[in-house]
């Protein structure tokens, strides 16, 4: 519990300390920006910790991380103090500061308590957040090591473990526990910065409105981020009881989740699987399923798509599965970058270098939200900051010309840019994924009851933005006016043909926005620049008959909407309504979605080349469809004449609660029924399987030096062949948590951890798969060698200091392999089965 | 002020000689003598231990973690070009202790006359503030140099060219001054008038000047761009500078001051609100001074080291001191016929409960659950006429709080002088500082090299790295190594281990280091404060073997 006190209150002192900056950056939003507090502190402390941590500053520990956060409490001090309204807008912002810090608080608590019950870091690549965020804590230098590739600085986008780094260190926890209460931070964080963005994109529609509508607003996003779902999570529960029927699921698209009893039936395409002994699913891992459309279709799924070819997982599912990941833990500084976009979209005047001069500080905060945006998720910065210099671009346009809105635009941008890059230089430096370039995506596409399963609630939310279209009265940029609505007002009658052709040129420019990714894809497609998860042949008519009918109407479906949203956005910002922010983002989301239907970014996963483009992008328009349908489900509500508000509301209400259906059904499934021992420890597993092992990681983390390395099995499985020689049986593996676990467990380098890993982070080439094989044979050597000679010299050549021996090296070595290290080695630690020899010291030291 | 003539016939200057200066010589002389005595007599160990190593590395030119470059460290390193003792360097710690009465003398206008010699007694009598002013750690002039700083903000206007000297001291010094500088700007943002631009300038100049030279090491070489407060302030969450947590430190040395400066701060900011008026540059700055160096202190309880307690106490007495000095004026002005009996009955009531429990503390028992009942009665009675007392007199005047603030100096002062005395004269006897390398580690080294001939090859277990390089300073060259080499004539290895072969024990008992054990609960705290010399001791023994025949 002391633990849980700790991370909480460093938590809310950096939220606490981030509010000047807060309130000078969303002091136009209802809350002041406190719901974006804490994002923005986190941000702000992770990476100055990285630059002074960079700069030899100093060494790891706590206190580092302490004396960031003071630094960083300094300095918003002092813009406090030069802040002429602070005291003003501060005590304007008690109850928000009550109610964020509840909200915050309730989700963290609770999360914490969720997390109690499914703590173990053991499953898909939980080792390897595990092994990040122990890099970051104990990295001697920065940029950080990989401790499961020795010598070699870190290659991924780690800001974010950095965050959680940040959390951790400065509230003294030891990891294990660090990392489910840095996933009980981030759901917190989402969902107060949700609430922020809902809440001020809700005021901006009414100023004078009643508060209950704002919350109201507001509560619905939080809902909807973090707790929304898949649909297809109905027709789970459903089957569960044996609710299921083979026609209606076959016309959803969800013929896999029918469940076909022990009994096999040639007929049925479903699951062999009975019924739930529990009200909710109890199958092992059912939620698992929702995330992988393969799943829904025929079962089993078709030998190329054994392996998903697409993974479609939702902030809900990431949070039930412990997923420590950079699009996990990019969704607060996600909507930190949106909720930037709002407020400068909401303020006046134009945005040019000269204001830079002005305040300084603001110039560098943007690029430290910004490059923080890659330096956490790549992807993210790819979208987001687009979208920032669209939103400046605009707020030029409205006092400008277009190409003085748009230089004025780009010498704004440009400082904070450029800042961002070289601040995050040592980072990106040390970046070399694997892109192979923008293709055209030439498979069947995802069929349309898929995605309305999916995303249908979010679009259809959304969607709900039209709704200030159709609105009576005097507005003359309504969609009635547009189509010559009998009871327009007389002035605007007057202009109608003039007005016409103003509101109709915004209409063929958002066609333009719509057709434009299609006709870029034909080009794509037309020029054989394709790719699919299989070779389906070139050109277009092959493109063209190969996705499916159901694809082409989830294309169409996107198409319209995409095109109905960017119209609404022009239509509405030409008049700065404040519905044009929803519709914006709402426009951005279906794009996303859209963009994954027609292309994909490959990248390291080669042999799965749609995957993380689908995972990604689809993410990221959960998050902003999101924001954007809370906010326009609410205004639709608020809008419609009362008398016809329940047939809005109920069957929105509906789908609301059928995509909670998920959350519901699967957090008790994942707690194990809240039957489970509760702890925060992530390694308890490891204590309950072999206390040794547990002794042997909390022994490495108390006396081995950040900088030393240690020695495991490389993962790969020996016997002894019949000549007694080492044969290999077996080869390493990724995704095996009992392997490679010195590394992730305690972040101290290793020579090589799980090698697939390591090709995907630093690009796969023949050079990198040389050294890989190189450093495996070594670590191999050391543990099957015949002489002690041998093992010294491979051990000099690692330039490791220790060697591990545990269950995990006596079975990967069998056979009596393993050489007799206590003879030529000096014994450190033993424990059990587990022990660590370390290489003999002797060392010549002068003393004057 | 009061003035008192001594003597009609004295000379003029001698005859205007006042309490109150009478009272700076008093506790001028009070902080000097409570430190000149340590020079000699304190222990090398904790954390002057691990820094005395890190200039001696400095001194012959190899790099080594444990040098923080401080300048103080850097004089260090220099000074062992003079002399291998640590008496040298522990001197001038001293002679810049010794300037903090003038600081303070110069600090009345804002303390106040009485509120800056308490202020002085306190700091004179802080236990951890002796040791921290006279031991050789990497920030002994931190204490020195904050006072300075504190000066050089409020009571004295030094000219903007000054401002490089004390940016540069203050970037080159350890982490006490952090909490200083940390105040400083948050009040300078704050409040008005803010420092111009010359002054802005030259101390950025010092700073950066200072950064330059600690980022060389002052010459032993270079690692990354390196400011000495930090380093030592990351460091002591990390290192083992201390043989008890800051928590066990504080427990032990530092209650009064800490639990005195909190009542005192909170009084102030209640006085604030009561008396309707802003606080004055130097409340603003004490208070940001102490709440500061509290949270370090708070967030470092499981730390071994002593900076952060040795900062919140010192910060404290900044606070503590105008607070007694304005409790004792309310004392003074009390009518306490009214409480002519209840008073005594008090004293007497507390002092039968202390009575008990250091009895029960020395003979080892917690007491029965009778034997508590009845010890509650007396305990309860003398709390009751403390808060009726206390009720009393706020009920006639707002300052009646402070009443609890002088009843806890009054029995904190009583630990606060023994504590004092403590680390004064008791030398290793005190657990701080601690682990101590005792004067016996150096006769292991001389032993060892004088074992058989001068060419011996002297062998010491690696375990024994870190109190190495202070022990066998000066010494011929030797081999630091986890299993006894072939050419090894003399070898030091842990009395726990195997033998070597082929080699014979010198008979003796050779201890190369050693650290109390903290107090096990409450009973054993309140039992060594009664009776020092009661903590358990742990000695890390050691075998010298030398080559047999």
């Amino acid at each position: 519990m002391t633990d849980v006190l700790a991370f909480w209150g460093v938590a809310i002192v950096i939220g606490a300390l981030a509010l000047p900056l807060a309130f000078r950056f969303f002091g136009r939003f209802p809350d002041t920006g406190v719901g974006l507090a804490f994002t923005l502190g986190l941000t702000l402390v992770a990476a100055g910790y990285f630059f002074l941590r960079v700069i030899g500053a100093f060494s790891a520990g706590q206190g580092g991380f302490l004396l960031v956060i003071a630094l960083f409490g300094l300095a918003t001090c002092v813009i406090a103090a030069r802040d002429r309204n602070f005291k003003e807008t501060f005590s304007r912002s008690f109850s928000s500061i009550a109610v964020v810090s509840g909200l915050f608080s309730l989700l963290f608590f609770g999360f914490a308590v969720f997390w109690a019950h499914t703590s173990d870091i053991a499953n898909t690549e939980q080792p390897m957040d595990f092994l990040y965020l122990n890099s970051m804590l104990v990295s001697p230098d920065y940029p950080p090591h990989d401790p499961w590739f020795s010598g070699e600085n870190a290659s991924y986008h780690y800001g974010g473990y950095l965050q959680a780094a940040v959390l951790t260190g400065a509230s003294g926890v030891w990891p294990a526990a660090g990392y489910g209460l840095s996933l009980a931070a981030l759901f917190a964080s989402a969902g107060t910065a949700a609430f922020s963005l809902c809440s001020a994109l809700t005021r901006w529609l009414w100023p004078r409105v009643s508060r209950s509508w704002v919350v109201f607003a507001a509560g619905l996003g939080v809902v909807l981020l973090l707790l929304s779902g898949s649909l297809a999570s109905s027709f789970e529960l459903a089957s569960a009881h044996d609710a299921d029927h083979q026609g209606v699921y076959t016309a959803f698209g969800v013929e896999g989740l029918v469940r076909c009893g022990s009994e096999a039936d040639e007929t049925c395409t479903g699951l062999r699987l009975g019924g739930s002994s529990t009200w909710y699913p109890d199958d092992h891992w059912v939620w698992w399923r929702m995330s992988r459309m393969a799943y829904w279709g025929p079962h089993p799924p078709p030998p190329e798509t054994v392996f998903p070819t697409t993974v479609t997982e939702t902030p809900s599912f990431s949070f039930i599965l412990g997923d420590l990941h950079p699009h996990v833990m990019s969704i607060p500084g996600v909507l930190l970058a949106i909720g930037v976009c709002a407020a400068l979209w909401r303020g006046r005047g134009r945005l040019c270098w000269q204001g830079h001069r002005r305040l300084p500080w603001y110039c560098i905060v943007i690029a430290l939200i910004f490059g923080s945006l890659a330096f956490v998720n790549v992807w993210d910065v790819l979208v987001f900051s687009p979208l920032l210099a669209v939103v400046v671009f605009a707020r030029n346009l409205r006092t400008q010309t277009t190409s003085g809105a748009l230089w004025d635009a780009i010498s704004w941008l440009t400082p904070p840019a450029l800042l961002a890059v070289v601040a995050f230089s040592p980072w990106w430096l040390d970046f070399s994924p694997e892109t192979g370039g923008v293709y055209a995506y030439s498979g069947e596409g995802t069929r349309i009851e898929h995605v309305l399963l999916m995303w249908g609630v979010l679009i259809v939310f959304s969607l709900t933005v039209l709704y200030w279209l159709l609105q009576r009265g005097d507005n003359a940029w309504s969609l009635s006016a547009l189509f010559g609505n009998p009871r327009l007002p007389g002035a605007f009658r007057c202009r109608h043909e003039a007005v016409m052709r103003s509101f109709t040129q915004p209409f063929f420019v958002a066609f333009g926005v719509a057709v434009l990714p299609f006709a870029v894809w034909l080009i794509f497609v037309a020029f054989q620049r394709t790719a699919a998860p299989y070779h389906v042949g070139d050109g277009v008519i092959t493109a063209f008959s190969t996705r499916t009918g159901g694809a082409w109407a989830a294309l169409l479906l996107y198409g319209f909407a995409l095109w109905f949203l960017a119209a609404a956005t022009f239509l509405l910002d030409r008049r700065r309504h404040a519905a044009a922010p929803i519709a914006a983002l709402a426009a951005l989301g279906v794009l996303l979605l859209y963009l994954t239907e027609l292309f994909l970014l490959r990248d390291a996963l080669f042999f799965l080349p749609r995957f993380n483009t689908v995972f990604k992008l689809s993410y990221q328009a959960w998050i902003v469809l999101s924001i954007a349908g809370a906010s326009s489900v609410v205004g639709a509500m608020r809008i419609t004449v009362p008398r016809f508000r329940p047939y809005v509301v109920v069957p929105l209400v509906v789908l609301l609660g059928a995509s909670l259906v998920f959350v519901i059904t699967n957090v008790p499934n994942r707690a194990g029924g809240f039957n489970t021992t509760v702890s925060l420890d992530g390694l308890r597993y490891v204590q309950e399987a072999d206390g040794a092992e547990y002794e042997l990681i909390r022994w490495l983390q108390d006396n081995v030096e950040g900088d030393e390395i240690v020695v495991e099995a490389s993962g790969r499985l020996w016997e002894r062949g019949d000549d007694g020689m080492p044969v290999l049986r077996q080869g390493a593996s990724s995704y095996n948590s009992s392997v490679s676990r010195v590394g992730y467990r305690t972040g101290l380098q290793t020579p090589i951890g799980w090698p697939g890993h390591e090709i995907t982070w630093r690009g796969r080439s023949q050079e990198l798969l040389d050294e890989i094989t190189r450093r495996q044979d070594l670590v191999d050597l050391i543990y099957t060698a015949p002489s002690e000679a041998q093992v010294l010299a491979a051990l000099q050549e690692t330039g490791a200091s220790y060697v591990v021996v545990g269950m995990l090296e006596r079975s990967a070595y069998s056979g009596g392999l393993l050489p007799p290290f206590g003879e030529f080695l000096d014994t450190v630690f033993v424990e059990g089965n587990v022990s660590v020899f370390r290489v003999p010291i002797s060392e010549t030291v002068a003393t004057r | 002020m009061i003035r008192q003539v001594l003597s009609s016939g004295w000379p003029s200057w001698y005859r205007s000689f006042s309490v109150a200066a009478l009272g700076w010589v008093v506790v001028v002389m009070l902080f000097v003598l409570l430190r000149v005595g340590l020079v000699w007599r304190a222990p090398v160990g904790g954390a002057e231990l691990a820094h005395l190593s890190g200039a001696w590395q400095a001194s012959i030119g190899i790099e080594d973690s444990r040098f923080v470059p401080t300048l103080f460290q850097g004089v260090a390193a220099l000074t062992f070009n003079l002399s291998e003792s640590e008496r040298p360097v522990r001197a001038i710690a001293l002679a810049a202790t010794l300037t903090i009465p003038i600081a303070l003398f110069r600090l009345r206008r804002s303390l106040g006359e009485g509120g800056s010699l308490l202020t002085l007694l306190l700091l004179g009598l802080d236990p951890i503030g002796i040791v921290l002013g006279v031991t050789a750690t990497a920030a002994a002039w931190d204490t020195t140099i904050a006072v300075w700083l504190v000066v050089a903000l409020i009571a004295s206007r030094p000219p903007p060219w000054l401002w490089v000297l004390l940016t540069f001291l203050a970037v080159t010094a350890g982490p006490i001054i952090l909490p200083v500088v940390l105040a400083a700007v948050g009040i300078a943002a704050i409040r008005e008038p803010r420092p111009d631009c010359r002054t802005l300038v030259w101390g950025a100049l010092g700073a950066l000047l200072g950064v330059f030279l600690t980022s060389f090491q002052f010459g032993v070489g270079i690692d990354g761009l390196q400011i000495a407060p930090f380093l030592l302030f990351v460091e002591g969450f990390e290192k083992y500078w201390s043989a008890f947590s800051a928590a066990e430190l504080a427990a032990l040395y530092g209650l009064p001051l800490l639990i005195g400066g909190v009542i005192a701060g909170v009084w102030l900011l209640v006085t604030f609100r009561v008396e309707k008026r802003t606080p004055t540059a130097m409340e603003s700055l004490c208070l940001g001074m102490t709440g500061v160096s509290l949270t370090w202190f708070l967030v470092a309880l499981p730390s071994n080291s002593p900076f952060p307690l040795g900062a919140a106490t010192l910060f404290s007495c900044f606070l503590l001191g105008p607070a007694l000095s304005r409790a004792l004026g309310f004392l003074m002005s009390v009518n306490w016929n009214s409480q002519r009996f209840q008073l005594p009955l008090v004293f007497g009531l507390a002092a039968i409960g202390l009575f008990v429990l250091s009895n029960w503390a020395h003979e080892g028992r917690s007491g029965s659950a009778d034997e508590w009942i009845l010890l509650s009665i007396p305990i309860f009675l003398a709390l009751v006429g403390v808060l009726s007392l206390v009720f009393a007199l706020v009920s006639r005047n707002r300052e009646g709080p402070l009443l609890a603030l002088v009843s806890f100096v009054v029995a904190g002062g009583g630990l606060l002088i023994t504590g004092a005395s403590g680390v004064l004269l008791s030398g290793s006897g005190e657990p701080l500082p601690g682990p101590i390398s005792p004067s016996s580690a150096r006769v292991i080294r001389d032993v060892a090299f004088t074992a058989t001939d001068s060419r011996a090859s002297v062998v010491v277990h690696e375990q024994y790295r870190d109190e190495l390089t202070w022990t066998f300073r000066n010494s011929p060259t030797l081999t630091l190594a986890s299993r006894v080499p072939l050419d090894a004539n003399v070898v030091v290895w842990p009395l726990d281990a195997p033998p070597p072969e082929g080699f014979v024990a010198l008979e003796g008992r050779w201890v190369i280091g050693q650290a109390f054990r903290a107090p096990d609960g409450f009973l054993d705290l309140v039992r060594w404060f009664t009776e020092r010399n009661t903590l358990r001791q742990d000695q890390e023994l050691v075998a010298i073997y030398v080559r047999g025949p």
